[in-house]
């Protein structure tokens, strides 16, 4: 699949995830420069089927914790950091699972359980896709790497 | 009249967030049960009646597919509603879902509104507004 177009649907996909789910919006979305995330929250999962490959994201502190909020109905200043690991592995795997429905709509795929600090859920040096959303609290890294395509 | 859910989710944020959803959603909601895999929800369905299950596929121990499976093939607890949620949309899962006899499929990210009207399609209830 072009680059291209795996960056619209990881870029489609977020927003609609985000949007449905968070009851926020990405207020804009950038080829991340390279520098790492610091103080930030990374989950990371396998899907089998094809293609097969990886997906993470990472979302700084501040992200986590509005993100936690927002999915729990909880106030940002009382998430835990554990209910924000919770919701950054959940969010990792509806963003996998509408990746992949967008990129192949008739296939099966079969997906890890989100995992934090194993190594699914470091981003390869170079993934299919990585994409870095500004958030209305810090930001939101997400990238697919696709086995087939390389 | 109040329904008992069962929320059957590894995830404790998606059962939190399933749960919040449940309360916004207008329907009357009496006990909201949860279990963390599809074994432990055979444990709480044989010891609570409840109206109707929300089950995610992907689940250790005992996935979505085997719960589904297993219920159905249980004479007492096969005529509870199962409704799916799961953010697998391929037309492949939803119809291997819908033949092994669940009532619903409901794809993540949903909206609020969406799980409702699957449970009111699920247990047969005409909205009164």
């Amino acid at each position: 699949m072009p680059g291209d177009e795996l960056n619209q649907i990881l870029s489609e996909s977020t927003a609609e995830v985000l949007e449905s789910m968070f009851f926020t919006s990405p207020l804009d979305c950038s080829v991340p420069s390279g520098r790492a995330m610091e103080n930030s929250i990374s989950a990371g999962l396998f899907f089998r089927g094809t293609p097969p490959g990886r997906f993470g994201i990472c979302a700084s502190m501040d992200a986590a914790r509005l993100l936690a909020a927002s999915f729990l109905g909880e106030d940002a200043e009382s998430v835990t950091e554990q209910q924000c690991g919770e919701v950054v592995c959940e969010l990792a795997n509806m963003l996998c699972g509408s990746v992949l429905s967008r990129m192949e709509k008739d296939t099966l795929f079969a997906l890890t359980q989100p995992k934090i600090g194993e190594p699914e859920s470091i981003c390869p040096e170079h993934p299919s896709v990585c994409l870095e959303f500004a958030l209305e609290e810090g930001s939101l890294l997400a990238w697919v790497f696709v086995e087939e395509a390389r | 009249m109040a329904y008992n859910v069962l929320i059957v989710d590894d995830s404790p944020a998606m059962r939190s967030f399933v749960r919040r959803v449940l309360d916004m959603s207008g329907l009357e909601i009496g006990r909201c049960l949860q279990a963390e895999n599809g074994l432990a929800a055979i444990d709480v369905l044989r010891a609570d009646w409840v109206d109707v299950v929300l089950t995610d596929i992907n689940m250790p121990v005992m996935d979505g597919d085997r719960f589904v499976r297993t219920i159905k093939a249980d004479e007492e607890l096969s005529p509870i509603p199962v409704i799916v949620v799961s953010t697998d949309k391929s037309e492949s899962r939803v119809q291997q879902m819908m033949d092994l006899g669940a009532k619903g499929y409901v794809t993540k990210p949903f909206m609020p509104e969406t799980l409702r009207d699957a449970i009111e399609n699920a247990l047969g209830v005409n909205r009164a507004w």
